[in-house]
């Protein structure tokens, strides 16, 4: 028996094996509600529900999902950190009355599993705006994706078979355009498609590499020509663009677009060219480059004021920007190229076909500080003026 | 900061209306576990500047409204009742919604969402890490006015002390009629009269509504069927100088909600001995501030938020369920 004040107990996890997710028997449980649409987006929440697992040196991670996408059921059996997903089709959903982990309840999941497995008794429930792209780099582990290993053979003789050289680099090229699906038109991100040809033509020709080009089905004709691969008209790609990502030296993105995910999910260097917002990769050696930003006389913003300015997080609407009176302008033809000589600098140790390298972790701290802080560890550039312009002074 | 890590400017910094959203879903069936997940969340609430706490909780126990209106940081609640529920898409944040949540309330108050989302799992009888400061059952002061006159009413002195004794509690009819044999012998005369005779206190006695009728002993109230009031429940242990309970049972929480020292047996070594019950009492007697009558009610302290919580939320000084 104990006498012990209402507010005053004694601590019963102080033996630090008795922690969650300190040991096998008392697993983290995640369970992540992975409700986003987007393809950007569901890479992304996928990402960080991964990297929340790898803070705990033993967690389960649940993901709940609606299969309203063809890629989505692809992207969950590309994270090797799930433990058990369900697929939500239709209208059908489960309740919030499937937390009651108590007997008797009115109201629950009829899913065996979901009990079975702790889904009632959660010790960290994600939604999604809980799972902020511009928390992704404070995580100490970042996930990765994996191809299933089945699949790996395969893939690369697609990539083979569609007339890659296996004993040169290659980069990934991806771009938005107005013809993407019921989406549409979107001025801010969408580019004018001489510029993906011309930029293709420049790798192979001056910077030695190829190029594949990724996308929808649809999307404007390239010539033809050697070095030059186009998986954009896959009907269905399954996991051949997510593996072409992974194997490539970079990832070039000349408009922000969903797609472009698939590189920090494998750790592929990426470059994000006419960015209106600092966020992207996660890799340290990758770049975000922004559309020039220019006041209402015409003249250009410096990027440590963007940098240090909520500008950098809010340009995206425009509303924002009209108010602020900020006015953006694509990168040009030779601010795209000089990009893609810097990102050729940082890959400089990947001269074929990229292999997965395992990653160095840090101990798991079997807990974690909420609110994660909002960051970015790569570099955001600007090539605005004759001077490069890199708030870390790297190039 | 996280090392390497380069920061994005602070877009909620001086911005209350932004203030970081709880969306808490309490689910508990028991009094004892239900108060703690209101009064657990209530707490995390009080941890975050600006915060703003919704719960979802099911309308499935009389008990369920009144105490959930003594918590006074909710911004609002969603009591569901019968088969009726609320999807897991409602944290759907992004337009074309497949599955949609009819609740203009949900989006105004910004629900679908969250920054944090508790539930039952995460606030079984325990404060997070970093809660220095609990919260506690808020009483209007015409309300509580109102019930103390209840009190009064029914007998209690509003000049002298009283405790708040909880009963032989059992949902077993054997079990109640073997304790109150047992009780009524062993504890019940010696246990009043320790308080009202030899401390000069009063014993509001408090139980399951069908407990047999104790021998009636000056200085004792019976409020036996306060479970079907439980707001005059909670408002009667909220002014006692102390709470005691001779079975484990839920009630002790609105002990620990209102701050009051409470005593209950450990679950797991029988019943206790009337030295043991004597020696708890002198104890609490002890602990308890020196009230000449009634106790004031607790108000919860002005505090600086820590607006950070540790995931998972662990242990800590707090509630034990």
């Amino acid at each position: 028996m104990s006498l012990r004040e209402g507010h005053a107990i004694e601590r019963d996890t102080d033996n630090p094996r008795l922690a969650v997710g300190a040991s096998a028997d008392n697993p983290c449980i995640i369970v992540a509600l992975m409700l986003a649409r987007t393809l950007g987006d569901f890479i992304d929440h996928q990402l960080f529900a991964a990297s929340t697992a790898l803070l705990f040196e033993h967690s389960r991670l649940f993901v709940y999902y609606r299969d309203d996408r063809p890629y989505k059921s692809r992207i969950v059996a590309m994270n090797p950190y799930v433990t058990r997903a369900w697929a939500m089709l239709e209208k059908d959903t489960f309740p919030f009355d499937g937390f009651d982990d108590r007997p008797g309840a009115p109201v629950g999941v009829d899913e065996e599993d979901w009990a079975r497995l702790g889904c009632r008794s959660p010790h960290i429930l994600l939604t999604p705006s809980m799972m902020q792209r511009a928390m992704l780099p404070a995580f100490p582990n970042s996930a990765r994706f994996a191809i299933p290993n089945d699949q790996i053979r395969g893939l690369d003789q697609r990539l083979l078979d569609a007339g890659l050289r296996p004993d040169r680099w290659f980069c990934v090229l991806h771009y938005r355009e107005p013809t993407f699906g019921p989406r549409g038109a979107e001025s801010d991100r969408d580019i004018d498609p001489s510029y993906p040809i011309a930029m293709t033509d420049h790798i192979i020709r001056h910077l030695g590499g190829q190029v594949v080009r990724i996308g929808h089905p649809g999307m404007r004709a390239f010539p033809a020509r050697s070095g030059f691969v186009d998986l954009a008209g896959e009907e269905d790609p399954g996991f051949l663009h997510a593996h072409a990502v992974s194997r490539a030296r970079f990832f070039y993105e000349l408009s922000p677009s969903g797609p472009a995910h698939f590189a920090w999910a494998f750790g592929t260097p990426a470059v994000r060219c006419n960015a209106i917002q600092g966020w992207g990769p996660l890799e340290e050696s990758s770049m975000v480059v922004l559309k020039q930003f220019r006041d209402r006389s015409g003249n250009q913003i410096p990027l440590d004021w963007i940098i240090n300015d909520e500008m950098l997080v809010r340009a995206s609407t425009r509303t924002y920007r009209e108010a602020r009176g900020i006015f953006l302008t694509p990168n040009s033809l030779d601010e795209l190229r000089r990009a893609a000589r810097d990102i050729l600098a940082r890959t400089a140790d990947c001269l074929a076909w990229r292999r997965p390298v395992e990653q160095v972790r840090v101990p798991p701290p079997n807990s974690f500080e909420w609110p994660l802080q909002r960051g970015y560890r790569h570099h955001i550039m600007a090539y605005w003026d004759s001077s490069t312009q890199d708030v870390e002074g790297v190039v | 900061m996280t090392p390497g890590l380069k920061p994005f400017a602070d877009l909620r910094s001086g911005r209350s209306a932004d203030g970081p959203v709880i969306v808490a879903f309490l689910l508990a069936r028991s009094m004892g576990e239900f108060v703690a997940e209101s009064l657990f969340a209530a707490s995390v609430k009080r941890s975050l500047e600006h915060a703003i706490l919704c719960v979802y909780w099911r309308n499935d126990r009389p008990f369920k409204g009144p105490l959930l209106g003594l918590n006074g940081h909710i911004t609002h609640n969603w009591g569901a009742q019968g088969g009726a529920s609320m999807p897991l898409d409602a944290f759907d944040d992004a337009s074309g919604k497949p599955v949609h949540v009819r609740d203009l309330d949900w989006f105004r108050h910004r629900c679908h969402r969250p920054d944090v989302v508790l539930t039952p799992s995460m606030m079984r009888g325990r404060w997070p890490d970093g809660v220095s400061a609990p919260a506690r059952f808020h009483w209007r002061e015409e309300h509580g006015a109102r019930l103390d006159g209840d009190l009064a009413a029914l007998g209690v002195d509003p000049n002298r002390w009283f405790c708040v004794l909880k009963d032989w509690d059992s949902n077993d009819p054997d079990d109640l009629i073997a304790g109150e044999d047992r009780t009524v012998s062993g504890y019940d005369i010696r246990i009043v009269e320790k308080i009202v005779r030899d401390a000069g206190g009063q014993v509001v006695r408090v139980g399951h509504a069908k407990l047999p009728d104790r021998a009636a002993i000056a200085g004792r109230i019976d409020l036996a069927d306060a479970g079907c009031k439980p707001l005059l429940l909670a408002r009667a242990i909220a002014r006692a100088r102390f709470y005691i309970e001779l079975t484990p049972s839920g009630t002790a929480m609105l002990a620990r909600a209102s701050a009051v020292p409470c005593w209950s047996p450990s679950g797991f070594a029988g019943q206790p001995s009337v030295a043991e019950l004597e020696k708890a009492i002198g104890a609490l007697a002890m602990q308890a501030d020196d009230h000449g009558g009634w106790r004031l009610p607790v108000v919860e302290q002005p505090h600086q938020p820590s607006n950070r919580i540790i995931w998972p939320l662990r242990a800590g000084p707090g509630f034990v369920g």
